[in-house]
C-alpha cells in the first residue's frame, strides 16, 4: 500500500478538538455551557445524518439521547457510578445496545414509515419515563458530584475538566463515524437509498446495512445524551419528546450531511440562532426558525456546509489547498 | 349490567372520537395520495380554522344569529381561507420542491406549520378561546344511561358524510377520476394528457381547506389555544400511517383503530391514555410494515 | 455432468394469474442460451426465479445440483449466479467508477473488508481496468443519473459480469442500445464468455442477435416452454413462427 495523504477530515477533527483545549482556559463559563450543549446536539444530529444517508429520517434519535443520558443519571443514584469517563462508556453501550434490538424490528421499515416508528417508539419511552417513579417522573433525575478520571474537580476546574471531556469524547466518536461513513459500508448505506435491489444483487443484506447504520446512531445519540446529562447535571423525559429529535433533524437540514463535521456547524448555528431569536424576537421564535428552515429548504437544499463546499471548490480550482475541504469529502477525491 | 354500560360507553367514545379524527385526518389522506407530501402544515390549518370559527361563531351570535347559522358561518370562511391558505402555499412553496426528496419537502411544510403557529399566536394573541355556543345550543342527549352532547353525535354524521362525499367525488366525476388517475401513476396521466399540475394545486386547495374545516368543526369543543396544531398533526399522521398512507378508506380503518385504543385506554388505564395512539402505530406497524391497506407496488425491475 | 442450472416444473403466480405454468429446462457448462418470446411471456419472471428476486409458487431451481429455490439474491449473487436488468440498475448519485468499485468491493471480497476505507487506490484501479474493458473510460468520472440509457445499460452488465459470475442471466442486454452498437456489444460479451467460461442466459428481441450469439435457444409462450434447441431448430418451429416470430413487434419492448 503507497501512503497515503492524512484524511483531511481526521486532521480537522484533532485540530479542532486541540484548539478547543487550549482554548479552554480563555472562553468564558457560559460560552464553554452553551458549546456543551451544542456539542451534545451535534453528535446525536450526526446519528441522524448517518441515517439519512441512508434515506432514513429519523424522528427518534431522541430516544437514544434519553438513553445516553438516564443511563448515566441512572447509574449514577442507583449504580453510585460516580465516574465520568466510565458514566459516558457505559451510556454510549447501552444506547448502541437498544438500537441493536430496535434494529431487528425497526431495519424492516423505509420512508416515512420508518420515521413515524422511531417517533412512535421514541414517543412511548416518553410516555412510561414521565409516569415511572424510577424515573424521577416528568421531574426527571438530578446528578450529583461526579469525578472525572478519579479526579474530584470542584467548582471551576470541575466545569473546565467537563469541557474538556466533552470535546475530546465528541472528537473521538465524529472520528469513529468519519471511518464508518467513509468504508465500503458506508457507501453502501448512500447506495442504499439510490437502489436496494443493486445491493441485494451484489451480494449484501441491506437489512444488516441498515442494522449497523442504526446502532451507529444510536451510539451517537446515546454519547451525546450523556454529555448533555454531565453537562446539565440534570435529566428529564424531554429528551425523548418527539421535538428533540426534531431538533436533531433540524440541525442537519441546516447544515446538510456532506461530512461529519456539518452536524457540528449546524448546531451551534442553532444555538446563535436560538439566542438571537430569543433576544430580539421572544414572541415570534418559531416564525424565525420556520423562515429560516424554509429558505434553507428553497434555495440551500444541501444546506449551508454546502456553501463551504462551494468555496472550497472555488478555492481548489484556483489550485490552493484550504481548510473548507474538510467540508468537502464528495467533490474532492484524493 | 354495569359492564355493559361501560363497555357501551367506550364504544360511543371511540366512535366518536374515531369519527373527528377522520375529520382530521381526511384531508391529508388526499394530499398525501395525490402529491406524495406528508403534509405538516395540516396541522397550522387545522389550528387556523379553530381560531376562525371562534371569530365567526362570536361574530355571528353578536348578531343574534341561531346555531345552525352560526355553524354554517364558520364552516364557510373556514373552508373559503383554507383554499386561499393552500393556494398560497401550493404557489409559494410546494411547487418549486416536486422534485426534491421527500425529506426536504416534509420540512418544508414543517417550516410552513411553524410560521403559522406564531402566526396566529400573533394575531389572535396567547391567551384561550371559546366558541362553545352551537354545542350548548345543541343540548343533549339520553342514550340509556349515558348522557351525550348531541354535537359530537353529529360529528358522527359529519364525518360519514365527508367519507361518502370524497367517495362519491372520486369515483364518479370526471375530475375524480383524473385525480384517482393521477394516484394511481403520474407519469401515465400525464402521457394521457392529464394537467397533473392543476390536479395537485387542486388537491392540494381541497386538503387546506378540509384542514381549516376540521378545526372549524372542532372549534366548538375545545378551548382554542396556540399548539392545538401539534397534537392534531402527530394524531392524523397516526390515522394515515396506519390506514396505509393515501386511501380514504384506509383512514376510516385508521381512524377507528385509534379512536378505539384511545376510547378503551380512557376508560380503562387512563394513566397511558396519551400514548394509545403511539402503541396502536407501533402494533399495526409491525404487522403490516406498510400499513393497513398499502398500495401494490409497481413492478421494478 | 450436472447442468449449471435446472428450473424443474417452476409456477409462478401473481394474484392468481400465472406468468410461468410449469418451466422445465436445464442449462449445461459453457452454454449461451437465449431466451426469446412476446411480452408478458413469462421471461423476465423466470430470471427474477432463478436469481431469487421471486419465490416460485412451485417447483424447483437447481444451481450446479444444489436446491437453490428461494435463496436471495444476496446468497447467490455470492455462489456465481450474477444478473444484469432490463432497466438498469445502478446507484444514479455516484459515479460510474464508484459504482464499478462498490460492485468490485460488495462481490469480490469478504465481508470483513467492509469497513475498510472505500477510497482504496487498488480499488479504484481495479475499477478503472474493468470500466476500460467495457470501453467506459470516459464516463468513469461522470455521475450515473445523468449518463444516456445506452450507457447506463453497460454498466449495469458491466457489474454483473465484473466478478466472473458461473451463471450470468442478462435481461434485453441490447434493448436501450443503438442498433450500430448492438452487434460490437455482444461481440465484446461472447468474447469475455468465453474467455471466464461462463454460462449465460439471456432474453433478447432482436432475432438477429439471438441467432447468431446462442449456442441454444428456448422459446417462451404464455409462461411455457413452446421450443428449446438449436437457433435455426428453433426458429422453424412452426409454433414459434406463429406465435412469436409473427407476432413480435420490432421495437424492444417490456417483457
Amino acid at each position: 500500500m503507497t501512503l497515503r495523504k492524512p484524511d483531511t477530515t481526521i486532521v480537522v477533527l484533532l485540530l479542532l478538538a486541540i484548539g478547543a483545549s487550549i482554548g479552554a482556559w480563555w472562553i468564558p463559563g457560559w460560552i464553554r455551557f452553551i458549546s456543551q450543549m451544542a456539542i451534545s446536539a451535534a453528535l446525536a444530529s450526526l446519528g441522524a445524518m448517518v441515517l439519512l444517508r441512508a434515506g432514513l429520517l429519523s424522528f427518534g434519535q431522541g430516544l437514544f439521547y434519553f438513553a445516553g443520558a438516564y443511563t448515566a443519571a441512572l447509574s449514577y443514584k442507583y449504580l453510585g457510578l460516580n465516574e465520568a469517563v466510565l458514566l459516558i462508556l457505559f451510556s454510549i453501550a447501552i444506547s448502541g445496545g437498544v438500537a441493536a434490538a430496535i434494529g431487528f424490528f425497526i431495519s424492516n421499515y423505509r420512508g416515512i414509515f420508518f420515521a413515524m416508528l422511531t417517533l412512535a417508539i421514541s414517543m412511548l419511552v416518553y410516555g412510561i419515563a414521565v409516569k415511572v417513579s424510577l424515573f424521577g417522573g416528568s421531574d426527571g433525575l438530578n446528578i450529583g458530584l461526579i469525578s472525572i478520571l478519579g479526579f474530584r474537580y470542584r467548582g471551576p476546574d470541575l466545569q473546565l475538566a467537563m469541557f474538556l471531556i466533552c470535546i475530546w469524547t465528541a472528537g473521538l466518536m465524529a472520528m469513529v463515524a468519519h471511518l464508518f461513513l467513509r468504508s465500503r459500508l458506508g457507501k453502501v448505506i448512500e447506495a442504499i437509498e439510490d437502489n436496494e435491489v443493486r445491493l441485494e444483487y451484489l451480494g449484501t443484506s441491506v437489512r444488516s446495512s441498515i442494522h449497523a447504520a442504526y446502532v451507529l446512531a444510536g451510539a451517537l445519540g446515546g454519547a451525546g445524551g450523556v454529555l448533555a446529562a454531565l453537562s446539565a447535571r440534570h435529566v428529564d423525559p424531554g429528551f425523548a419528546y418527539w421535538t428533540t429529535a426534531g431538533d436533531f433533524v433540524f440541525i442537519v437540514i441546516l447544515s446538510g450531511q456532506a461530512s461529519v463535521l456539518s452536524p457540528f456547524f449546524g448546531a451551534f448555528a442553532l444555538e446563535v440562532l436560538r439566542t438571537f431569536a430569543a433576544a430580539n424576537f421572544p414572541d415570534a421564535w418559531q416564525m424565525v426558525l420556520g423562515t429560516i428552515m424554509l429558505l434553507i429548504v428553497l434555495f440551500v437544499p444541501k444546506g449551508l456546509g454546502h456553501i463551504f463546499i462551494a468555496l472550497g471548490a472555488r478555492w481548489k480550482a484556483r489550485g490552493r489547498t484550504v481548510v473548507p475541504a474538510a467540508m468537502n469529502e464528495e467533490t474532492a477525491r484524493p | 349490567m354495569q359492564l355493559l354500560g361501560h363497555l357501551a360507553t367506550i364504544v360511543i367514545d371511540g366512535v366518536s372520537y374515531a369519527a373527528w379524527l377522520f375529520i382530521i385526518s381526511v384531508g391529508l389522506t388526499l394530499v398525501f395520495g395525490v402529491l406524495r407530501i406528508l403534509n405538516i402544515a395540516h396541522g397550522g390549518m387545522y389550528a387556523v380554522g379553530a381560531y376562525l370559527a371562534a371569530y365567526a361563531i362570536g361574530a355571528a351570535a353578536a348578531n343574534g344569529f341561531g346555531a345552525g347559522a352560526q355553524l354554517l358561518f364558520a364552516a364557510t370562511l373556514a373552508v373559503a381561507c383554507g383554499a386561499g391558505l393552500g393556494i398560497l402555499i401550493e404557489w409559494t412553496v410546494l411547487r418549486r420542491l416536486y422534485r426534491y426528496p421527500e425529506v426536504l419537502v416534509l420540512f418544508a411544510t414543517y417550516a410552513v406549520f411553524l410560521i403559522f403557529e406564531d402566526a396566529t399566536k400573533l394575531l389572535w394573541g396567547g391567551q384561550s378561546r371559546y366558541a362553545n355556543a352551537p354545542r350548548d345550543a345543541l343540548g343533549q342527549i339520553r342514550l340509556g344511561e349515558l348522557i351525550y352532547p348531541v354535537y359530537d353525535l353529529a360529528m358522527v354524521l359529519v364525518a360519514i358524510l365527508l367519507a361518502v362525499a370524497v367517495s362519491l367525488t372520486l369515483s364518479s366525476t370526471r375530475i375524480g377520476r383524473c385525480v384517482t388517475a393521477v394516484v394511481f401513476d403520474r407519469e401515465m396521466s400525464a402521457s394521457m394528457g392529464i394537467n397533473v399540475n392543476r390536479i395537485m394545486t387542486g388537491t392540494f386547495l381541497v386538503g387546506a381547506a378540509l384542514g381549516t374545516l376540521a378545526g372549524a368543526l372542532t372549534a366548538p369543543k375545545i378551548a382554542i389555544s396556540s399548539g392545538i396544531g401539534v397534537d392534531v398533526i402527530v394524531l392524523a399522521f397516526a390515522v394515515t400511517v396506519i390506514g396505509g398512507l393515501g386511501s380514504i378508506g384506509g383512514a376510516m380503518a385508521g381512524a377507528v383503530i385509534v379512536g378505539m385504543a384511545r376510547a378503551v385506554t380512557a376508560h380503562l388505564f387512563p394513566q397511558i391514555e396519551l400514548f394509545a395512539v403511539y402503541a396502536a402505530m407501533a402494533v399495526v406497524l409491525a404487522v403490516r410494515p406498510q400499513g393497513l391497506f398499502a398500495r401494490p407496488e409497481a413492478r421494478k425491475i | 455432468m450436472t447442468p449449471v442450472l435446472e428450473c424443474v416444473d417452476i409456477k409462478k403466480s401473481f394474484g392468481g394469474v400465472l406468468a410461468t405454468q410449469g418451466i422445465d429446462l436445464s442449462i449445461s457448462e459453457r452454454e449461451i442460451v437465449g431466451i426469446i418470446g412476446a411480452n408478458g411471456a413469462g421471461k423476465t419472471t423466470l430470471l427474477n426465479i432463478v436469481s431469487g428476486y421471486l419465490t416460485p409458487s412451485a417447483g424447483r431451481v437447481l444451481f450446479r445440483g444444489a436446491d437453490i429455490t428461494g435463496t436471495p439474491p444476496r446468497v447467490l449473487a455470492k455462489r456465481g449466479i450474477a444478473r444484469s436488468f432490463q432497466i438498469p440498475q445502478l446507484f444514479v448519485r455516484s459515479t460510474a467508477r464508484e459504482n464499478m468499485m462498490l460492485a468490485l468491493a460488495l462481490l469480490c471480497e469478504p465481508r470483513s473488508a467492509l469497513l475498510r476505507p472505500f477510497g482504496d487506490r487498488d480499488l479504484e484501479a481495479r475499477a478503472d481496468i474493468v470500466l476500460k474493458s467495457y470501453g467506459l473510460t470516459g464516463h468513469a468520472d461522470s455521475v450515473v443519473g445523468n449518463l444516456p440509457q445506452g450507457v447506463r445499460k453497460l454498466l449495469d452488465i458491466a457489474m454483473a459480469t465484473c466478478a466472473e459470475p458461473k451463471l450470468l442471466l442478462l435481461d434485453e442486454p441490447t434493448s436501450g442500445v443503438s442498433s450500430e452498437e448492438k452487434h460490437d456489444l455482444m461481440k465484446g460479451l461472447a468474447k469475455r464468455f468465453a474467455a471466464d467460461a461462463m454460462t449465460v442466459l439471456f432474453i433478447e428481441h432482436d432475432m438477429e442477435i439471438v441467432r447468431e450469439y446462442a449456442s441454444r435457444v428456448i422459446a417462451l409462450y404464455d409462461g411455457r416452454v413452446i421450443a428449446d434447441g438449436m437457433a435455426n431448430a428453433v426458429f422453424a418451429d412452426p409454433e414459434v413462427k406463429r406465435l412469436i416470430l409473427g407476432t413480435r413487434d420490432g421495437s424492444a419492448g417490456h417483457a
